[in-house]
């Protein structure tokens, strides 16, 4: 019976979430309005019943439907025509080589239970299946299989490209936090087709890799989704939390993902920590400025202690995979065997192959340069950090990928060529979140002073800080 | 304030308004040029990838896969071990992936069950199955 209750509540909540997002936000408010926003609807339908005919249940589908897709719509369109429209080649997927001899297996092992799982990925036999990789994939295709009740590599493939394509519209929707709420409505309208440009052109340098199963641009997307909130975006605690979520989403989907996101993990310690404490001695600050350290301190103290904290709380996930991997033993594949080519050969090989895929750099190095040099007024205004942060991110990235390479023992040549284009994703998106958000700050209007957005206070809508007790985003420094 | 650049309470000077303004058209350019090179990657990678070749051509492999699973669940019990011939052998990968995770594959050569592939009713391909 309480069961029953519990599931009938759950439901209604469901049909009324979006709806009551829509209206109220996110606040305290949210939690309550959703049964009431899900009872209104089912008001609504009783209406129609009464008027119109039929029956309460499909009334009430009908009108939650249609109250759903209004509000999807009312929060989401940009981002929604931005990553939906490379979606439709889905009703036909292609399932690529490495989705199939990789990850479904992976999928297909997490489906088949505890025993299973273990026995696949310690076995020889798994082995060109990369049993190291981290299983945030294969767990969510194995949620789709228990939800139907068969194995529907189909759906986990579509799984995996709907998982990319939120990655992206989330790193779109971040990108647009650039362009300040006081901005008018031409300078917004500018914003969104320049966020809907930046959704598709994701997929373009993805190719079918965003769709086919392939999950670098999960990795991809979601951490530098974790470099725009945690590195780009002001300090404030939300921000700060959808970086860490997008830092355990990477960790826990690929190996190169785990290692970028410790390097963004750190980078966003380093940046917040020293801030926050800052804040919290002066008594100014807001939010986690004042709760994290707080928290710290009673576990430590030192500011060395917050930092580790800060730095690795996100990667707990990723990394409790990594000592289940180690302690049973499993290896990765690519340092397995003799390497039969010298490093330096293996290093220009390397070097150029990557060279020739990483075709934004020129363009991103120049805006780099031009934005840096005449529109570093406007980007402090707007509260974006220093894109030096973002560039060493993705440095970090080349770096990552170019040693796994030197360092690895397959064939350097075969390699590259089955795999160049889908390790460069990130470094190539990563130029682009760069191009966009200095294009979304060169649009922005000279010498209007925007209101500081720098703390949680700003987030909340309430009354900015004295100017004195603002901290300085500095280009340099922020 | 159109017009006027005003920072830190002091008025910026007329060349950095001009080269602010050329810089930001510059920015623009350069970052609309390479999202719209990237867009048109993604409208060609999406006809390419709607079209009725890959289309017929994804019918095929899943339609064959599921054939040559059925085949090893017909012939296999669940849960058994099978060699699949070794590491070096090229078959063993696809069969790997087929029986995964109803029976259980290795190496060793004292495993209930071999299993090879053959020629078969799957668009040309079959599971040939010997218990030993």
């Amino acid at each position: 019976m309480i069961v029953h209750g519990v599931a009938g509540l759950v439901e209604l909540c469901l049909v009324g979430l979006l709806p009551a997002l829509a209206v109220a936000g996110i606040s305290s408010a949210t939690l309550f309005l959703v049964p009431l926003a899900s009872s209104a609807m089912a008001g609504i339908a009783a209406t129609i019943e009464f008027g119109v005919g039929g029956s309460i249940g499909g009334c009430f589908v009908v009108v939650a439907v249609l109250a759903n897709i209004a509000a999807a719509l009312g929060l989401a369109v940009p981002f929604l025509a931005g990553v939906g429209w490379p979606l439709l080649v889905l009703q036909a997927p292609v399932i690529g080589f490495d989705a199939q001899a990789i990850w479904l297996v992976h999928t297909a092992l997490v489906w088949g239970g505890h025993h299973t799982l273990v026995a696949g990925l310690t076995s020889n036999v798994y082995g060109f299946t990369n049993t190291d990789y981290p299983p945030l994939v294969p767990g969510t295709g194995a949620l789709a299989y228990a939800v139907v009740g068969h194995v529907d590599q189909r759906l986990a493939v579509v799984a995996t490209a709907v998982l990319s394509a939120c990655a992206v519209a989330v790193l779109a929707a971040g990108i647009t936090r650039v362009v300040p709420p006081r901005a008018g409505v031409v300078r917004r309208a500018g914003a969104v087709v320049v966020v809907i440009g930046f959704c598709g052109a994701v997929f373009g340098i993805s190719g079918q890799f965003a769709v086919n199963g392939y999950t670098d641009t999960l990795w991809s997307a979601a951490a530098l989704v974790a470099v725009v909130y945690g590195l780009v975006l002001p300090r404030t605690s939300r921000n700060l939390l959808v970086a860490w979520l997008c830092i355990v989403v990477a960790s826990l989907t690929k190996n190169e993902g785990f290692v970028v996101s410790g390097a963004i993990s750190v980078l966003v310690a380093v940046r917040c920590v020293p801030w926050a404490a800052r804040r919290g001695r002066h008594g100014s600050g807001e939010g986690w400025a004042r709760r994290l350290p707080g928290a710290a301190r009673a576990l430590g103290g030192a500011g060395w202690v917050r930092l580790v904290l800060t730095a690795g709380v996100p990667m707990v996930p990723g990394a409790l995979w990594a000592s289940f991997v180690k302690l049973n033993g499993i290896g990765s594949q690519l340092f397995i065997s003799g390497r039969t080519e010298s490093i330096p050969l293996r290093l220009s090989a390397t070097a150029a192959s990557m060279g020739r895929q990483l075709d934004l750099a020129p363009a991103a190095l120049v805006v780099l340069l031009v934005g840096a040099l005449t529109l570093r007024h406007r980007r402090r205004r707007v509260g974006a950090a220093n894109p030096a942060w973002l560039w060493t991110v993705a440095l970090a990235g080349l770096v990552v990928i170019g040693a796994t390479y030197v360092f690895g023992t397959i064939e350097i040549h075969w390699w590259l060529s089955t795999s160049v284009t889908r390790t460069t994703i990130f470094d190539q998106m990563a130029f682009l979140v760069d191009m966009t958000i200095w294009a979304l700050v060169a649009m922005t209007a000279p010498g209007r002073r925007e209101p500081e957005p720098d703390d949680d206070a700003a987030q909340r809508h309430e009354p900015v800080p004295a100017a004195r007790d603002a901290p300085r985003v500095e280009a340099g420094v922020g | 304030m159109r017009g006027r650049d005003v920072r830190d309470g002091h008025r910026a000077r007329p060349r950095r308004r001009v080269a602010s303004v050329l810089g930001a058209a510059a920015v623009v350019v350069i970052a609309a040029v390479s999202v719209g090179v990237e867009f048109a990657n993604t409208v060609r990678t999406t006809s390419l990838l709607s079209g009725p070749v890959l289309d017929n051509q994804y019918h095929i492999n899943a339609t064959q896969f599921a054939c040559l699973q059925g085949e090893i669940r017909r012939d296999v019990p669940k849960g058994a071990s099978f060699y699949t011939g070794g590491p070096r052998n090229a078959d063993d990968a696809a069969l790997v992936e087929y029986a995964t995770p109803w029976a259980t594959p290795t190496w060793n050569r004292r495993a209930p069950w071999e299993l090879a592939l053959s020629k078969g009713p799957c668009w040309g391909v079959g599971v040939v199955a010997h218990r030993r």
